[in-house]
Order: structure tokens, then C-alpha cells, then sequence
């Protein structure tokens, strides 16, 4: 049986260690006042915090952009008392969480009604990968709105972040347990509308 | 096997799987069309995750964030004036300085606060500096002159009288002094306004909770002391995640059954050291609900109702058993403690 393909290969990864040496120095310049360097973390996490928070308020442009903008002015204020028991990028992307859910807490959320049944791993595929599997890619984003925001985040997390399993779980502060079982939750959901959608 | 190769399929998918990772997954495909199924699923999924992130804001959000930092008109970053009122006197004013950190000071205080007038309640101090840690994930204190603050006997170690005192007080509720290492500030952030929400003039907007004795902040900044004793509180931010992680500390495994939207189920253990059955947690506009269910049948033990605004209201404990779950949060959303008993000493009525 031939291995699924990726479009996307696997590119070397920065590891840990370089990306927080920099972003720490770049953070202590921060405190001391310097904007270029707050400009400088504000590049290289613009994209990563950016589909984070996408991915929380739903793709929503102008609360994405509301809530980024809130967030560095908290990095900017906050840079001071970071005491680096935690990665930059971990820190940062909890103040981009807090700021996010702020938002949202005056907002209504979509309800999306599943059953309660836990999936056992099948001898075969589940009709929700099929229909994940089959669907048409732009057909499957549009399907992620239906998502809840916890959902979201957590795609996010996986696939534009690319992070690791403890990594997810220190930036949501859960247990990694919870975090592969939100991710499995989530492409059930994904594949459960497609099929709904196509009349399965 | 199947089932550790599958949790491994979105870190495949997102390219952190290490070599040998890969190798694993790669040779277990080769055998099975479930996990090869899976495997094309998430990379559908991830490329439609991929698509619809958005592209990142230029550097205009840059200036804005700068442009709030300076304030309205003004060259550099300007303090921000927190009003707060003395104890018994006039109202005094509290600077937020947004250079480098989120710095309090409480400038000029010469005497304790048990003697003056004009002295700021500690309490509008923890308010204040809670403000911005709540803001900034943490934030310091700063105590200039001789200011004796007569925090809860819990802040052990906070010196009085002599100053200047500098304490860091973190988001989480500990204060970090710059002779000890750290200790837990006797307060709880437990109700912050609800971001966009209109309330009457003179509401409460926010609630915390000193030792044993909870105070209320007004949108006027008054305080009053709550007479009635809470049941429990919870914080507005409290989502399902929580409920889970809340659970989770008291039970140990537990796993997210049902992840859709703002309905969540929950399946924990079942064992004579652990609460055993189901919850069920919900929430919309106005309510959160908890049911924990008895495994196997459908009888509920525990049912809780938290209020959009934080507060928990009537626990329901019907039928034959007794259950105390103290749930207890005391940051944004961030479970502290959580204390229920195991099942093998829940009192049958």
C-alpha cells in the first residue's frame, strides 16, 4: 500500500534553542525601550501569531488585526517582567490567547452539535477520513468555520505553527493528552460535517 | 500500534515527527489502509488549515501599536493615570507607566497607612496592579517612602514600614519580593468586566477576593465588601477547557469524548480513587453547566451552574450521594485548585 503524499515536505526546523536565544535578546532590548527591536519580534512571530489568532476568532480579519495589535502593546508593556521561565514564543502566545478569548467572551459562539461516542481505531478507514480524504481542499477550509474556537486554535497550532505535541500543550497550558485527543476531535468533526454535507 | 502511529499522523503531517518517528509511520502505512486514510485526511486538513490562516498584518499595525503606547498626541510614552481613592480621604492617583514594564508607583506616602489620611487602600493597590498584570501577564509593584501595607496575613514576608519595597505581582496571583524567592499573594481575580458589555452605571465590575472576604469594585472605583457569603466563584473566563483541566486534577486521566462548538463531554475513569461517569459541560450567553454523571446509568450526582459573570449558583447534589467539589480559579480562565473526594469516601444519604 503506498504512503499517503504531503504537498507540503518537511523542511528542516529551527530548533528551540536558536529561535529563543534570539527572540530572548530581542526581548530584553524590548524592556530597555528599543522599538527596532520590537518591530524585529514583531516579524518574526507576525505570521505565526497571526494564523494563532485567526484560527481562535474564526478568521475574522479585523478582530485578528484587533487583537494582534493588543497583544504587542501588552509585549511593548509587559517585555520588563518577562523572567524567561517560559519561551518568548510560549509567552507570546499566551498574552495573544488571553487577548483573543477577551474578545470573544462578548461574542456568541457557533454550536455544533456532535454525538458523545469515542472512535475506536477502525480495522479500515472511517467514512469521516473518506469523506475528509475525497473532499475538496477550499470545500474543507470552509468546513473550519464550523469549528469551535478551541478547534481552531489547536489546527492552528498543528499546521501553521507546526509545532510539537508539548509545545501546543505548554502555549494552551493542557495536557499533551488532551491536546492529541482535541486535534483527533477536531478532524472527526471536520469529516462528520463533510459527510452531513454530502448527504452520507 | 495502530493507535500510537495514529496520534502521530498530524506531527507527520506538520513535519515535527523526528527520523525515526517518520520511519515508524512511514513503515506502519505500508500495511494500513486506516492510518493511510487518516494520513491523507490530515493533509487535507492541514493544507485547508494553512489556506485559510490569513496573511499577517503589515507594519501599519506596528504604528498602531505604538500610537497606543504613546497615547493620544503625545511624543513618549506617557503614564496612565489609574484614579483610586484614599481610605478615608481625598482621591489619589496611581501611575501606570508603560516604559520597559508595566511599573506601579505609589510615590510619596511618608507615613503607615494606619495613621494619615489620604493613604490608598491595599486593596485599590491589587486592583491596580492586578489591572495590569490581567493586561500584561504580570506586572510590578513598586512601594516608594514608608508605606506599610497591610496585606492578608497570607502575603507572609512583605515587609511594612520600610521601603522602598519592590514586589512583582504575577498574573497568577504570586508575588515575588526581591528577598525571598516567591510566595502567594492572599487575593483572587475572580470577575473582570466582560470585554464590549454595556452595564449600568455604578455596577460591580469587578470582584476579588482577599482571604476569606470579597471585595467589589464598581465602574465609579468604589469598594464595598460583599455581606453575603459566596458559594464558590469561578472567572468569567472560564471555558470548557478549564472545566476539563478542573476535572482532570481531581479524577487524574480524563478525556474529551464530544469537542464541537461550546458543548463538551468528558470521559474520566472509572476506579475507587477517582469521581467516576461523565460530564457534560455547556455553556452559552448567559450559563455554564456541569453534570457529572454516574458511569453506566444516567443518575446525575453533581450538577453546577455558572453565571456568565463568574459566580457559581446551585449546586445541585441529587440522589443517594454526597459530593464536595471545591473548584477554585483565581486567574483569567487558569485553574488553581481544584479538591474533590475520592469515590471510596463519597457519603451515601
Amino acid at each position: 500500500m503506498a504512503t499517503a503524499t504531503l504537498d507540503r515536505r518537511h523542511a528542516p526546523r529551527r530548533t528551540v534553542a536558536d529561535t529563543g536565544a534570539a527572540d530572548g535578546a530581542l526581548l530584553a532590548r524590548v524592556a530597555a525601550g528599543d522599538r527596532g527591536a520590537l518591530a524585529d519580534l514583531y516579524e518574526r512571530h507576525r505570521a505565526g501569531v497571526t494564523g494563532f489568532v485567526s484560527g481562535i476568532v474564526g478568521g475574522d480579519r479585523s478582530l485578528c488585526e484587533e487583537v494582534l495589535q493588543d497583544t504587542f502593546v501588552a509585549v511593548w508593556r509587559g517585555a520588563g517582567a518577562f523572567e524567561g521561565r517560559s519561551a518568548v514564543r510560549t509567552w507570546l502566545y499566551g498574552i495573544a490567547k488571553r487577548q483573543a478569548y477577551n474578545k470573544l467572551r462578548g461574542k456568541r459562539f457557533e454550536l455544533t452539535v456532535l454525538d458523545d461516542e469515542v472512535r475506536p481505531v477502525a480495522a479500515g478507514p472511517t467514512p469521516e477520513d473518506a469523506a475528509l480524504a475525497a473532499a475538496d481542499r477550499r470545500y474543507v477550509a470552509a468546513l473550519l468555520s464550523r469549528l469551535g474556537p478551541l478547534q481552531r486554535e489547536i489546527l492552528t497550532l498543528a499546521f501553521v505553527d507546526d509545532l510539537s505535541y508539548p509545545e501546543m500543550a505548554e502555549i494552551l497550558e493542557i495536557p499533551v493528552g488532551t491536546v492529541k485527543s482535541r486535534l483527533s476531535n477536531a478532524k472527526v468533526a471536520l469529516g462528520r460535517l463533510a459527510r452531513a454535507e454530502r448527504g452520507d | 500500534m495502530a493507535q500510537h502511529v495514529e496520534e502521530h499522523l498530524p506531527l507527520y503531517a506538520n513535519g515535527s515527527l523526528d527520523d525515526e518517528g517518520r520511519r515508524v509511520v512511514e513503515g506502519h502505512l505500508q500495511m494500513c489502509a486506516a492510518c493511510t486514510a487518516s494520513l491523507a485526511a490530515w493533509s487535507n486538513v492541514a493544507d485547508a488549515v494553512r489556506a485559510t490562516s490569513g496573511s499577517a498584518p503589515g507594519y501599519t499595525l506596528l504604528d498602531r501599536v505604538f500610537a497606543e503606547v504613546d497615547g493620544p498626541g503625545a511624543p513618549a510614552p506617557a503614564p496612565v493615570v489609574v484614579p483610586i481613592t484614599g481610605r478615608r480621604g481625598a482621591p489619589r492617583s496611581l501611575a501606570v507607566l508603560g516604559v520597559a514594564a508595566v511599573v506601579l508607583v505609589v510615590l510619596g506616602f511618608a507615613s503607615s497607612l494606619t495613621g494619615d489620611q489620604d493613604e490608598p487602600d491595599e486593596r485599590e493597590i491589587l486592583f491596580a496592579a492586578a489591572e495590569s498584570a490581567r493586561e500584561a501577564g504580570t506586572a510590578r509593584l513598586v512601594y516608594e517612602g514608608s508605606l506599610e501595607l497591610q496585606l492578608d496575613p497570607e502575603v507572609a514576608g512583605v515587609p511594612a514600614g520600610a521601603g522602598p519595597v519592590v514586589a512583582e505581582l504575577r498574573g497568577d496571583g504570586e508575588v515575588v519580593l526581591p528577598d525571598r524567592s516567591r510566595t502567594r499573594v492572599g487575593f483572587e481575580i475572580v470577575e473582570w468586566p466582560v470585554v464590549g458589555e454595556e452595564r449600568p452605571e455604578g455596577s460591580v465590575t469587578e470582584t476579588v477576593r482577599i482571604g476569606d472576604t470579597v471585595y467589589e469594585r464598581d465602574d465609579a472605583a468604589r469598594f464595598s465588601v460583599r455581606d453575603d457569603e459566596p458559594q464558590g466563584f469561578v472567572s468569567s473566563a472560564l471555558f470548557a477547557t478549564d472545566i476539563a483541566a478542573l476535572l482532570e486534577a481531581a479524577t487524574g486521566e480524563i478525556s474529551e469524548v464530544d469537542a464541537g462548538g461550546n458543548d463538551r463531554r468528558y470521559r474520566f475513569p472509572v476506579g475507587d480513587d477517582a469521581l467516576s461517569g461523565e460530564v457534560d459541560v455547556g455553556y452559552d450567553d448567559v450559563e455554564t453547566t456541569v453534570e457529572v454523571l454516574v458511569d453506566g446509568d444516567d443518575e446525575r450526582v453533581l450538577e453546577l451552574r455558572i453565571e456568565l459573570e463568574g459566580q457559581l449558583v446551585d449546586p445541585v447534589v441529587p440522589g443517594r450521594v454526597r459530593v464536595d467539589v471545591t473548584i477554585e480559579v483565581t486567574d483569567l480562565g487558569a485553574p488553581l485548585t481544584v479538591e474533590a473526594p475520592p469515590a471510596s469516601q463519597v457519603e451515601e444519604d
